[in-house]
């Protein structure tokens, strides 16, 4: 018997993500056509493909950051916008703009409150200092976003996801910015969150390493369409993903920012 | 000092104007930096100068007497005008100040045309100069109580709700997805940009309201400050140009309205150089 959250299968296990038919059309451009997958609870998802693929814009149609023209997503067994309060999600861009006086520990305050904080609280102030330890960035806290460089922000932002404990965690290319060291740190420490706290985690990257070493479902996308959706090591013996997929590291667009409109 | 700070004192209006108006100064600074914050710094001047018109389309109905009154029944016409502002933004066909830069020359228009109307009706004439001007000495203890009621609020709200509002201001997808409704925040940050406007217009007019709204904000941003100590150096700095112009105008028997916006011209610039002065990494 299906129930919401739980796949129709006989695995039983928990659905953490749920996409039916997901069609996404901007302007009359087709970004997204016809996606549909699941994803069990405590799976470590690496969807990859070529520039333009719809990859990030998935993404946010799963949280709710764009709506889409046809079908359905659920997350966490609620709709997008009650299951991103359970996630935690770094995004490709950092739009935040950079003239806000925000510091790191006034940013992970603001999430785990839901306002900016006029003074971060001591609870606030020890939670944020425990996700940061956990990603190596304890020397973050007091920092301000507009000082940091491209990897200390994806250590910020991946800080920030973590902070909340959530159920799911969503980073769109994660290493950007990154260097070589930090990349294998991060990679290990993803690996290491994902088997000891059953945390499932989807991610989107061009590393074929971080797919080899992390990755328990692979998704392969091209023109707004899944390709390809199973195991890695079954999908990875296809050469032609390869060539696709994998330019070896993330964009370093991806530390970039601007100003956010909404 | 204390014979010239006595012989201030001394007058009821006097007090009434230091009182209501560092009260107007502190509500509107708080809202600027929230403004300053989103990037649409002209919401204020905008909306100051669509009150006109809101006041105009009142006057033309009819359906309050005096100025005073006019100017009040004017402040939920002149909110549905920053609701509209802001509805026409998140069209996301325009960008920055394009919204507020198409309302505010209309509803100026439609003001002029609605008192113009109102005139060849045979209604009585307007003072609508204290609505482009202000009256900052002429504050009754009724219009003082209203204001401070007002201003109170507005500061409230920024403390509280409005920490959403500046979430969303950092960013509007993270704020989002930590439970923030962004086009609430968007719409609730025109509204009180509306209300504070129409709120202080009968005591500090269109000008004074709108030059309250960015100048404040601007001398805190140019400091690496938290969102917090921007909000208190605004209010601080808001409170003390009103209280200093007041004094002035007092003094040389000058337009206090004048007076106060080049104090806080004054203290801008002396914050702007002190800043350049200070070490950059330096933060409060």
């Amino acid at each position: 018997m299906n129930q919401p959250g739980f796949r129709g299968d006989d695995s039983h296990k928990p659905c953490a993500i749920e996409v039916k038919a997901l069609s996404l059309a901007i302007e009359g451009r087709t970004i997204l056509e016809d996606v549909s997958f699941n994803l069990d609870a405590g799976e470590f998802l690496c969807i990859c493909g070529p520039n333009g693929a719809g990859k990030t814009m998935l993404l946010k149609a799963v949280l709710g950051l764009s709506k889409p023209t046809l079908g359905s997503v659920s997350l966490l067994g609620l709709s997008p916008r009650e299951g991103r309060r359970k996630t935690g999600y770094v995004p490709q861009r950092k739009n935040f703009d950079r003239m806000f006086p925000a510091r790191v520990v006034e940013v992970i305050a603001a999430h785990l409150s839901g306002a900016w904080p006029l003074v971060v609280s001591a609870e606030a102030r020890d939670k944020a200092a425990a996700a940061l330890r956990i990603v190596g960035g304890e020397h973050l806290l007091d920092k301000e976003l507009r000082d940091l460089s491209g990897g200390e922000l994806q250590r910020a932002f991946l800080a920030r996801a973590l902070a909340a404990e959530p159920e799911l965690l969503i980073l769109d290319e994660p290493m950007a910015g990154v260097d070589a060291q930090g990349i294998s740190d991060i990679t290990s420490l993803l690996d290491g969150i994902a088997k000891q706290r059953r945390l499932t985690i989807v991610m989107i990257t061009h590393s074929l390493a971080v797919v080899e070493h992390c990755a328990t479902k692979l998704i392969f996308m091209e023109a707004g369409k899944i390709r390809a959706f199973g195991n890695p090591s079954e999908l990875l013996r296809d050469p032609s993903f390869h060539e696709l997929a994998f330019t070896g590291h993330d964009h370093e667009h991806a530390v970039t920012s601007g100003k956010g409109e909404y | 000092m204390i014979e010239f700070l006595a012989e201030i004192l001394s007058q009821d209006f006097m007090v009434r104007a230091l009182a209501g108006g560092a009260l107007v100064g502190v509500a509107c600074a708080m809202l600027g930096v929230l403004v300053f914050q989103r990037g649409i710094t002209f919401v204020g001047d905008g909306l100051a100068h669509s009150m006109f018109g809101a006041a105009g389309i009142v006057a033309l109905l009819n359906i309050v007497e005096g100025s005073q009154m006019v100017l009040w029944a004017a402040l939920p016409v002149n909110v549905l005008v920053g609701f509209a502002m802001a509805w026409v933004r998140r069209t996301g066909r325009l960008r920055g100040d394009a919204a507020i830069g198409i309302f505010f020359p209309i509803m100026f228009a439609a003001g002029v045309l609605c008192l113009t109307l109102r005139r060849n009706l045979g209604a009585p004439p307007l003072n609508m100069e204290a609505l482009l001007f202000g009256s900052v000495l002429g504050m009754s203890a009724t219009d003082l109580a209203v204001t401070v009621v007002g201003a109170l609020g507005i500061a409230l709200i920024v403390l509280t709700w409005g920490r959403r509002i500046a979430y969303a201001a950092f960013d509007p997808d993270l704020a989002s997805l930590s439970g923030v409704r962004v086009a609430l925040a968007e719409y609730a940050l025109f509204g009180l940009c509306a209300a504070v406007v129409a709120i202080s217009a009968r005591f500090a007019g269109v000008v004074l309201v709108s030059s309250l709204l960015a100048i404040p904000a601007g001398a805190a941003a140019l400091w690496r400050g938290s969102y917090g100590w921007q909000l208190l150096f605004a209010s601080i700095f808001a409170s003390a140009s009103v209280k200093i112009g007041l004094m002035l105008a007092w003094l040389i028997d000058a337009p206090p309205g004048a007076l106060i916006i080049l104090t806080m011209g004054a203290l801008f610039l002396v914050s702007l150089i002190t800043r350049l002065l200070v070490p950059a990494n330096v933060r409060h």
